[in-house]
């Protein structure tokens, strides 16, 4: 018969058999390269932006934002569990970079995401009256 | 500590209120496997995690669970706005609707509070990730009888999206306690600490 020990003891993590390349067997990333290049490339163009600055631009811009972010978070967690996975790296990598201009982009024209992103000039930027909160929307 | 961004994760836009499916959707922003459950459960958990790989995918779905959080609160917000006195009887809304109005309370959908009984932290990696693994699938679940009783198609978008994120978060959770049952020595061969 099985009786716990009275004492607590941590799990006994360093098994001397345990390889790290065992891991990466079936590492497939969760991302379609290809698909996702065909996505970005519909890029906004600077001069779309200029000709209609208004509610359908900025419902773009966010969807962009969105997907992006999307596939970030998705290649973080897996990234997490198949941390050896240098085409996930590389593709969470280029995706993190893209994000930030993204953002940087949106909050330039429709204010800020962050609220440390505010104007330095009062009022107080980030509850600018008029501003939709995201439930709002 | 969190930064928060003045955005969902997902868009949540509702064209039609709908009362009645607000009460059957709140369970997932309280009920026993919602999404603060979630959070909780995993950013609790992290604490105590042998290793890198678990603290970390704990730590990152922990986090998204508190944006699928929001997105549930704005579910419920949008399907009880502009709504009246005759629509909330009729709907049967109006048990919720005496204690919260329309605020968004965490809790069940037949009105029991949120209650962290729902979770379990056992400070045991084996028994914690096997938790986790039970919990994205019982979310899922909820998420397949929402979609049974719904049949509002900007709804269904939106728990389409999370039932599939309980899906991928099940997979990773897998990988992190297949890496932990193999860093394992022979004392633990039954998976125990012991």
């Amino acid at each position: 018969m099985y009786y716990p020990k009275t004492d607590f003891c941590p799990f006994n993590t360093d098994n001397p058999e345990y390889s790290p390349s065992r891991e990466n067997e079936r590492v497939e990333c969760p991302i379609d390269e290809r698909e996702l290049q065909k996505e970005m490339q519909r890029e906004l163009t600077r001069s779309d932006m200029e000709q209609s600055p208004n509610h359908d631009t900025r419902c773009e811009m966010m969807k962009k934002i969105e997907e992006t972010e999307f596939a970030v978070i998705d290649l973080n967690l897996f990234l997490d569990t198949h941390p050896d996975c240098a085409q996930a790296l590389e593709l969470f990598a280029k995706l993190a970079a893209t994000l930030k201009s993204l953002k940087s982009d949106y909050q330039a024209r429709y204010g800020p995401l962050y609220a440390c992103e505010s104007k330095k000039d009062t009022p107080f930027q980030w509850v600018e009256p008029g501003r939709k909160w995201p439930w709002e929307i | 500590m969190w930064d928060y961004q003045r955005k969902l994760i997902y868009p949540v836009k509702i064209k039609n209120p709908n009362p009645k499916l607000a009460k059957i959707v709140i369970s997932q922003y309280g009920g026993p496997d919602g999404e603060l459950a979630a959070s909780l459960r995993y950013l609790s958990q992290r604490f105590t995690m042998p290793d890198e790989v678990s603290k970390g995918l704990l730590t990152d779905i922990g986090t998204e669970e508190l944006a699928h959080l929001e997105m549930v609160g704005t579910l419920v917000n949008q399907l009880t706005r502009g709504t009246n006195a005759d629509c909330v009887k009729e709907s049967g809304f109006y048990d919720y609707f005496i204690n919260h109005s329309t605020g968004v309370y965490p809790a069940n959908t037949n009105g029991t509070p949120f209650n962290a009984m729902a979770l379990a932290v056992t400070g045991d990696p084996i028994t914690d990730l096997n938790e986790n693994l039970a919990a994205e699938q019982k979310a899922r679940s909820t998420y397949d009888n929402i979609l049974r009783m719904s049949d509002d198609p900007d709804v269904n978008d939106v728990i389409k999206f999370l039932r599939e994120r309980e899906i991928v978060h099940y997979q990773r959770f897998g990988e992190a306690l297949r890496r932990v049952e193999e860093k394992l020595t022979s004392k633990n061969k039954f998976y125990m600490n012991n």
